[in-house]
């Protein structure tokens, strides 16, 4: 049989058409590593937030420089749904070979918080009826996330098929992938490399202790390597990854910093927080007042400043007296004075007093007090450091989470307190 | 087919006659000059090396294959078909004693051998510039990652091209193809970040598959799938786009 021009080309046609569609719709199917690792990704962080009774992650970061320890980190963390608590241990080494341990244990009522340079423990303790937020809130469900995602995807494109998923024999997967030199995108790569750099210069300024290695030139990400094991029922029990990077400092000596990160979830149904017992320890209570405690009873002052043929002057002051301090109650007294001469430049000024009840629960707590003319305006209370309080006035509320300060000019808002010798 | 040859070898020849081809070298020449004037720069000013010797031509190639590459074959593309419609140069093309087969199939492979050359041409250029700047860090599997990834980068733009084949057999205007060609890019490309899982589907996707061939695991299955949806991507617009050719009156 001879088949016609027109049949050629059309058998041709359809023959294209027909491996063009069937390939593609294969390939979108089977999807690559890096989906099926975000679908367990995902499914983790959800059962995690609610879903599962109890559990215990452990994390371990560790920064190494040519194989010698730079600092190192772990924390473990458990957590009781069912109980509401928590339990976070942390233990941090520096180069120098200092250790620090901080502890917290949080549940319903209390909040108890140890660091590792005193031996003290900070109780906290909290009304029953508090309604408080998630123990474990999953990334994915975050505003934005799904745009992120997309973003994200985008970015890494063809590097999706980096990440190869392997079966186990016991119904789990294992994932891995490595990236080298050749393979991380220039962007990826510069823009890494520039932000460890920073990073690094940072830390060695705020940390004299620590020896970081000052790495000035040609610094590249040299090898990113990850993997990620998921237990049958398809959560993501173990993930490690390591990024070395690359460079030289300005002896021209080479250095490969590495960072491993490692997290472990375990004990998946079987973890058990218990209260620390605080008999006979070193405890200090810490009252629920938005900071404030009794030590802040006293009297403030905060200068009245303006400018005038290019010099500042002073022209009065604002006092604040803090009377009283109960728990969840602030009592207090303003009066402003202004010099003589400037009243009319200055405008109205402000004379009441307050009762301010900070609340845990809500950190856009305000205090309502009456101006000169008698109407009602807001106003906000901070305790600062040093025997100092921060002080907004006339605040409009937007929303319960932001609001529009209508300061005067040349008002900080810091009040100092004023001691009495 | 010795009417096949003579076309292929006039074609090849009015190809090189174009002022375009000397447009697409320059163009190329400055893509890698200032790429590396920038990579210097960086790494001078910052410290940071963004792309060692071997790795420059990647840097190079991924920006090339989305930008000059695409673009440059689109013009050969147009020129060779929607060109000679408008100015009628077809017929003596035509009048030759070739099949109209014959004449489709070497302007293709013409076309094949553009983006081939240009692609040579930007990696020896990247390769050079990536050994002379940067002495420290060669190595020879490097250097056959680089010549792997290019070669591996010539299919996706070709099927591409082929698909700008198809729209100035379609439409007469070489202009109106032009801007075709250049909203399918754009388009594809979008697509491709809103519906990322169906990826496979858009041809520029693949216009980075090189990354598949120098990876440290290569994935067999995946490359393969990306062969045949180029391959079946290909069949089907080459013969759509002869079929079209075959049919339209001079």
């Amino acid at each position: 049989m001879k088949l016609s021009k027109k049949g050629i080309t059309a058998l041709s046609f359809t023959l294209g058409a027909c491996l063009f569609v069937s390939t593609a719709f294969a390939d979108t199917l089977l999807g690559s590593g890096y989906d099926q690792l975000k679908g367990s990704a995902k499914n983790t962080a959800s059962q995690m937030e609610k879903g599962l009774d109890s559990y215990t992650i452990e994390a371990l970061y560790a920064l190494k420089d040519n194989g010698q320890t730079l600092y190192e980190e772990s924390n473990t963390n458990k957590f009781d749904a069912q109980k509401q608590a928590s339990e976070n241990t942390s233990v941090t080494q520096v180069s120098s070979g200092n250790t620090t341990t901080n502890y917290s244990y949080t549940d319903q009522k209390h909040s108890i918080w140890k660091n590792g340079t005193d031996d003290k423990y900070y109780v906290t303790e909290f009304p029953e009826d508090e309604v408080r937020g998630k123990m474990f809130a999953s990334p994915f469900n975050a505003k934005g996330a799904p745009e992120i995602e997309k973003i994200v995807d985008a970015l890494v494109g063809n590097l999706k098929d980096y990440v190869q998923a392997e079966e186990r024999a016991d119904g789990g997967r294992v994932y891995s992938g490595s990236l080298s030199e050749a393979q991380v995108p220039a962007v990826v790569n510069a823009v890494s490399s520039f932000g460890i750099k920073q990073m690094i210069n940072e830390q060695g300024r705020m940390q004299r202790d620590a020896k970081m290695p000052e790495i000035e030139s040609d610094i590249f990400v040299k090898k990113v390597v990850g993997t990620a094991a998921e237990n049958k029922s398809g959560l993501l029990e173990n993930v490690t990854g390591e990024v070395i990077l690359s460079g030289k400092d300005k002896n021209g000596t080479q250095h490969d910093l590495t960072l491993n990160i490692v997290l472990k979830l375990s004990n998946i149904g079987n973890t058990k927080i218990t209260m620390p017992d605080l008999t006979g320890a070193n405890v200090e209570n810490v009252t629920d007042s938005g900071g404030f405690s009794s030590k802040f009873v006293g009297k403030y002052k905060n200068n009245i400043i303006t400018e005038k043929d290019g010099k500042f002057i002073k022209i009065g002051e604002r006092n604040l007296e803090i009377t009283s301090m109960d728990k969840d109650k602030v009592t207090g007294k303003y009066h402003e004075t202004v010099k003589p001469g400037f009243e009319a430049e200055y405008g109205d000024k402000y004379n009441f007093t307050f009762e301010y009840n900070p609340k845990r629960s809500n950190s856009m707590s305000t205090f309502t007090y009456t101006n000169s003319k008698g109407e009602q305006e807001n106003g906000q209370l901070y305790p600062g450091g040093s025997g100092k309080i921060y002080l907004e006035l006339n605040i409009k509320m937007i929303d319960s989470n932001s609001y529009q300060s209508n300061n005067q000019q040349y008002y900080d808002g810091e009040f100092s307190r004023v001691f009495e010798d | 087919m010795a009417g096949f040859k003579a076309a292929f070898i006039i074609e090849a020849i009015k190809l090189l006659k174009k002022k375009k081809i000397i447009a697409a070298a320059i163009l190329s020449i400055f893509a890698v000059v200032i790429g590396q004037i920038a990579v210097t720069a960086i790494k001078h000013g910052l410290g940071l090396r963004v792309a060692g010797s071997t790795e420059f031509p990647f840097l190079v190639l991924s920006i090339f294959s989305y930008t000059i590459l695409p673009l440059f074959a689109t013009f050969v593309a147009i020129d060779m078909f929607s060109g000679e419609f408008s100015s009628n140069t077809m017929k003596i093309t035509l009048t030759r004693p070739v099949s109209r087969f014959g004449v489709f199939s070497a302007k293709v492979l013409n076309l094949a051998l553009f983006i081939c050359s240009n692609l040579v041409f930007v990696m020896i250029l990247s390769l050079l510039a990536g050994f002379l700047f940067n002495m420290s860090s060669v190595s020879l599997l490097g250097f056959v990652r680089v010549v792997l990834s290019y070669m591996a980068t010539f299919f996706p733009v070709f099927v591409f091209s082929l698909l700008v084949v198809l729209l100035s057999n379609l439409l007469r205007g070489g202009l109106a193809v032009f801007f075709l060609a250049i909203i399918a890019f754009i388009a594809f490309n979008f697509l491709d970040i809103v519906f990322s899982s169906y990826s496979s589907f858009f041809i520029t996707s693949m216009f980075d598959w090189y990354t598949l061939w120098i990876s440290e695991s290569i994935n067999v299955y995946k490359i393969l799938r990306q062969v045949l949806i180029m391959l079946g991507c290909g069949i089907m617009l080459f013969t759509a786009g002869y079929y079209l050719f075959d049919r339209k009156d001079i």
